[in-house]
């Protein structure tokens, strides 16, 4: 349920920021404050894991020190591509800000939508391992 | 004082709950039981400051800084390399 509310609260988001990228007809503040939501969400959430590793790890049995790091892989892999994502959309976004044809609006639309996505998953990610940890 | 457009008012009060959200997925992911409260303080305290600076950040409406615009790749590189987040 926390997840779904987050990808509405995301959806809307896009429709606001874009609202007002409209209104002023250029790159907004708006998408730049949903680039750093999207990266703090993110981050949060990977220091949670982080944390949570750190402090649990020596002490867990050896099947969950093995899951532990098998979703290391995995949650790591997801922070990368989202921080390549974050590269192409801060890029665009300093493009639109200086030619906002309706190509690069709408390049800048499409990782704007994987941005929230990735973000997302790696909150939702992050929710669903220490959900199912079992550790003492 | 700044008068906010309509459409700034509905971005930051979705910042607000977008703020609340987060928060509450973050400290939500972690089952009490079975980790210290100090970790779950360690979590939240590290969390909640980025977002309630993305809340000031889009009341006052400014354009995004050079230094602004740095931190920003400061994070991309970060998330670059996760294990030092």
């Amino acid at each position: 349920m926390k997840s779904i509310t987050l990808l509405i609260f995301m959806a809307g988001l896009t429709a606001a920021t874009l609202s007002a990228c409209k209104s002023t007809g250029g790159a907004s503040a708006g998408i730049f404050q949903a680039e750093n939501l999207a990266a703090d969400g993110a981050m949060g959430a990977t220091h949670a894991f982080n944390v949570y590793k750190a402090q649990m790890f020596p002490a867990t049995t050896p099947a969950e020190q093995f899951r532990i790091l098998s979703f290391q892989t995995n949650l790591y892999a997801a922070d990368v591509k989202l921080g390549a994502t974050l590269a192409v959309t801060e890029t665009l976004r300093e493009q639109v800000a200086t030619n906002s044809t309706s190509t690069n609006q709408t390049a800048l639309l499409l990782t704007l939508t994987a941005l929230e996505d990735q973000s997302s998953n790696i909150i939702g990610l992050v929710r669903l391992f220490l959900n199912q940890t079992n550790a003492p | 004082m700044t008068q906010l457009t309509p459409e700034q008012i509905a971005a930051i009060k979705l910042q607000i709950d977008g703020a609340a959200t987060i928060a509450e997925q973050i400290t939500g992911t972690v089952a009490p039981q079975y980790v210290p409260l100090i970790i779950l303080g360690q979590i939240v305290a590290d969390a909640i400051p980025g977002a309630v600076a993305d809340i000031q950040n889009m009341i006052a409406g400014n354009a995004p800084s050079d230094a602004d615009v740095q931190a920003l790749w400061t994070k991309i590189g970060a998330l670059g390399n996760p294990e030092s987040i």
